[in-house]
């Protein structure tokens, strides 16, 4: 793997506004990469400051090794593909598809649209007026604008959040093939967690201008670094916790489930003996029903709350010992009935299934 | 210098603002500042005496042909803008809410069209319309109506009100169709639903919501008309002058700059105080309500 | 529909004035009152051949057709400054901008005549009267291309400069032809407004006056006037059709930016 883009220190002020802190980071050739975050993280400046759109305040932007300073978004290595997708309304499919290749003679430009729109799935869109097209069509001349370009990175700033749901998942399996088509790096602005763990090699989940974690999508669901990474991503349960000894293994006791070892590993944050938060993630638990057996170390509880999905559903459970019920994820299987408000059960969970906080 | 204002946004948007904000300084403002220099000075025949006096505005407090012209410009810009504020309301009011909305830029495109053209003339033919021999005394002695033609609608100061308020319709409409179409049409669902009547919640919801605009239209009638001496001038008659015609004369006929620099001041100086109180009441009466 | 019949009465009150002039320009009398005695075109005929007419009618025509352009370029400046850059004190700058519209149009032709003649002893001309009517009509230009500006995604630019346009042929290229007709509209409304002008024109003209101060000249004279019904005719159709061109034109600049139609020129 060799790095494309690399950033060192890089801090962005508007005014008393800072918008990036300190970011550190490395984009590889050929990879999927995603920045996630709640809006005015500063996802989006971190994009349009690779693009060329934004300066940096300070600390460096490299792609292949050679410093972006005072280069213009034209003169870069990399295309955009915008949230509005700015779809040129007085310009034809094609013409859009074929605006960048003016400074590019010796590109034949018929059959280079023709390729990029058939590899968008928009064969025969050329002569369309573009104010004619739907989202998702408009979205797909916007990726063969600017994959025509062959650019060294593709940027894409929120491209699907216009779509209907639908839409939406069809596009993200859609982008995966296409990127493995074309072998580019991806970088895809969402505040979406669900699509950037669907479509990412590596996710940098960003909070007020930092990066609060930077992984692959299963770490970052599994090994949240910390509080606020665990609670933006998916849905946890979080309990107190009193941490007794650290060594190789953490000896801990959780409220409501009592005394707990876990591995080392189950904190990724450093860890010191004292108060701590505990996490763990609906589906790591379990309701036990009439009949049904477990080697999974159980906890008495009251049913809260029924929330009835289909093909899940989310019981809270109240425990003795915790403020807050226990919000836990059951698969609705053959046989297995839906609780009622009041029942009262047992709670399986797994010690492995915990992750330790501050 | 360049680089640093072309490198941020805030500096292109300075640079690309400043060819018509330098314009508007050097022929608006500064010639502004000319005039209250020169409501200072004095005109002594064809020299003009550069010692500071304040000799003008004492004429001009002092005769009360001033005073006169003033206050019956004041009253008729008063007049013309109720009027026109008025008549153009349940106009606005209709095209925003009663026309289709594809209808409705043809509805806004016939309003504008009359106040584009030949303003001169269309002064003039107002005063064929309500002349002696004119379109309206003809149209009712010939329905019998009356024996005489009336007398009492030209050559004085409903001449010119009714002239000036035809002249700034569009101005009125305008901005309170802008503040009407802003109006989210379902808080006016939200205020029946609460029990409202059509016509409470045209008092409750939609008025208030919609005084900006009116406060736009009043302004812009209001200030613009204390400056027309075409109106006045053709449709006054003797008894129908405003201070428009004064300064106008000062200017031209008389050649004396400074008085009539003076009186352009003064008149300003009113309007602008008029127009702010005006403003500082109704922000007030509207904060008064929410 | 009461409000319906109100508002047909309120455009009757508008265009009464204007449906008058064709009545009396094509009528065979020269007072203008009723009743009509009968058609001529005669009164037309008149107007071929009035040389002073003919001056000033050009004199009007050079004047607003430098203020179109260059009203229109300051309207530029300002409308792509107010719709796509945050910047300081922005709010105040554009009300500087804007407030020719509000201003009594005796305040600005006294104004400049105090500074042009007595300030620095220039004589009049038409550059004096350009100079004052691109002030007034720089507003009107800038509520217009507002609309056009405005409703351009600023995106759009951007998207055209990461494919490869420098800023300015991304102005070119995207932005120009998609504001064109907002321009041309623009221009068509400081043409009319500048050719209509009569206050300030009556202070700032220079030896030879422009077609309303000629106007003006003619309505004191009873014997000329069905020749200024016969002049009012063509001014009223001339600025209707390039009013309508212009609404035209807005509006399919509108259609092209790929926005809903909404509200009118200003």
């Amino acid at each position: 793997m060799t790095a494309l883009i690399t950033l060192e220190g890089v801090n962005k002020h508007y005014g008393d506004y800072h918008a990036l802190r300190d970011i550190d980071l490395t984009i590889n050739e050929g990879e999927f990469f995603s920045l996630l975050g709640p809006s005015g993280c500063g996802k989006t400046t971190l994009l349009r400051t690779i693009a060329g759109f934004e300066s940096v305040s300070s600390g460096l932007v490299a792609i292949l090794g050679q410093d972006m300073a005072g280069i213009p978004a034209n003169l870069r290595p990399t295309n955009m593909v915008f949230q509005s997708y700015a779809i040129f309304p007085h310009l034809s499919v094609a013409e859009n598809v074929a605006f960048g290749l003016r400074k590019r003679p010796d590109v034949n430009k018929k059959t280079a649209v023709a390729d990029a729109l058939a590899m968008v799935g928009l064969v025969g869109y050329g002569d369309r007026a573009a104010h004619a097209l739907s989202g998702g069509q408009r979205q797909r001349v916007a990726l063969a604008r600017a994959l025509i370009l062959k650019p060294k990175v593709l940027l894409l700033d929120e491209p699907l959040s216009a779509l209907d749901k639908k839409m939406r998942e069809q596009m993200q399996v859609e982008l995966i093939k296409l990127q493995r088509q074309v072998g580019i790096t991806f970088i895809l602005v969402t505040h979406d967690q669900e699509e950037a763990l669907v479509m990412s090699d590596r996710i940098a989940v960003m909070f007020e201008g930092r990066i609060g974690q930077l992984a692959d999508a299963e770490t970052l669901y599994r090994r949240p670094r910390n509080r606020q990474v665990a609670e933006f991503i998916g849905k946890m349960n979080f309990l107190q916790a009193d941490v007794a000894s650290v060594s190789e293994r953490i000896d801990l006791h959780v409220a409501g489930l009592g005394a707990v070892s876990i591995d080392i590993e189950q904190a990724p944050e450093r860890v010191d003996t004292g108060a701590a938060v505990v996490g763990i993630r609906p589906e790591t638990l379990s309701i036990i029903f009439d009949g049904e057996m477990t080697t999974q170390k159980l906890v008495d509880g009251v049913v809260d709350e029924v929330v009835y999905y289909g093909d899940m559903t989310y019981y809270d459970v109240r425990i003795a010992g915790i403020d807050k019920p226990l919000n836990i994820a059951m698969k609705n299987v053959i046989g297995r009935p839906v609780l009622e408000v009041g029942a009262a059960t047992r709670v399986a969970w797994d010690a492995r299934a915990l992750v330790l906080l501050k | 210098m360049w680089r640093r204002l072309t490198a941020t946004e805030g500096g292109r948007g300075l640079l690309m603002v400043s060819p018509p904000f330098f314009y508007a300084l050097l022929l608006m403002a500064v010639p502004l500042g000319a005039i209250v220099l020169f409501s200072f000075w004095t005109q002594d025949f064809m020299a003009l005496d550069t010692t500071f006096t304040l000799d003008n505005y004492r004429e001009v407090s002092e005769k009360p042909i001033y005073r006169a012209l003033l206050e019956r410009s004041l009253y008729v810009s008063a007049c013309v803008t109720a009027v026109t504020v008025i008549l153009a309301f349940p106009v606005a009011y209709f095209v925003s809410f009663h026309v289709r909305p594809e209808r409705k830029s043809l509805w806004l495109f016939l309003i504008t069209i009359p106040f584009w053209t030949s303003y001169l003339i269309r002064v003039f033919l107002w005063k064929v319309i309500l002349g002696y021999n004119g379109v309206i005394n003809t149209g009712l002695i010939n329905v019998g109506l009356i024996d005489e033609p009336l007398t009492f609608i030209l050559y004085n100061v409903n001449a010119v009100i009714i002239t000036l308020a035809h002249a700034f319709a569009p101005f009125a409409i305008l901005p309170i169709f802008v503040a009407l179409e802003k109006i989210d049409r379902s808080l006016l669902e939200a205020s029946q639903d609460l029990g409202e009547s059509k016509v409470m919640t045209f008092f409750r919801v939609t008025l208030p919501l919609a005084m900006p605009g009116v406060v736009a239209a009043v302004l812009i009638v209001f200030i613009p008309t204390i400056g027309d001496y075409v109106t006045p001038e053709l449709m006054g008659g003797a008894g129908g002058k405003l201070i428009a015609n004064m300064i106008q004369t000062q200017f031209l006929a008389l050649n004396n700059a400074p008085l009539g620099a003076a009186l352009a001041v003064v008149a300003m100086v009113c309007v602008t105080v008029i127009a702010l109180v005006f403003v500082l009441l109704n922000r007030r009466w509207l904060k008064g309500r929410s | 529909m009461k409000l319906r019949i109100y508002a047909i009465a309120y455009l009757i009150f508008l265009y009464a004035p204007i449906a008058l002039l064709p009545v009396f320009a094509f009528n065979d009398a020269t007072i203008i009152a009723f009743p009509l005695s009968g058609f001529t075109t005669d009164w037309f005929g008149e107007l071929l051949t009035n040389k002073s007419l003919h001056t000033a009618v050009g004199n009007s025509l050079f004047i607003a057709i430098m203020t179109a352009i260059l009203s229109t370029l300051l309207g530029i400046c300002a409308a792509r400054a107010g719709a796509m850059y945050r910047f300081p004190v922005k709010a105040g700058i554009m009300g500087f901008i804007m407030l020719p519209l509000v201003l009594p149009e005796i305040i600005v032709a006294v104004s400049l005549l105090i500074v042009v003649v007595q300030i620095f002893g220039w004589g009049l001309s038409n550059w004096t009267i350009i100079a004052a009517h691109v002030l007034i009509c720089t507003p009107f230009c800038i509520a217009i291309l507002n609309g056009a500006f405005q409703n351009l995604d600023p995106s759009m630019e951007e998207a055209a400069m990461d494919l490869g346009e420098s800023r300015f042929g991304a102005f070119r290229t995207v932005t120009l032809p998609l504001v064109m007709p907002g321009i041309i509209s623009s221009m068509l409304i400081a043409f009319t407004i500048s050719l209509d002008e009569f206050i300030i024109a009556f202070f700032l003209s220079g030896v030879s006056p422009t077609m309303p101060v000629y106007i003006w000249g003619l309505l004191r004279f009873p014997a000329s006037l069905p020749v200024v019904m016969a002049l009012g005719t063509i001014l009223v159709a001339l600025s209707i059709i390039l009013l309508t061109i212009a609404e035209i034109l807005r509006r399919r600049g509108m259609a092209r930016a790929g926005v809903a139609e909404k509200g009118g020129f200003l």
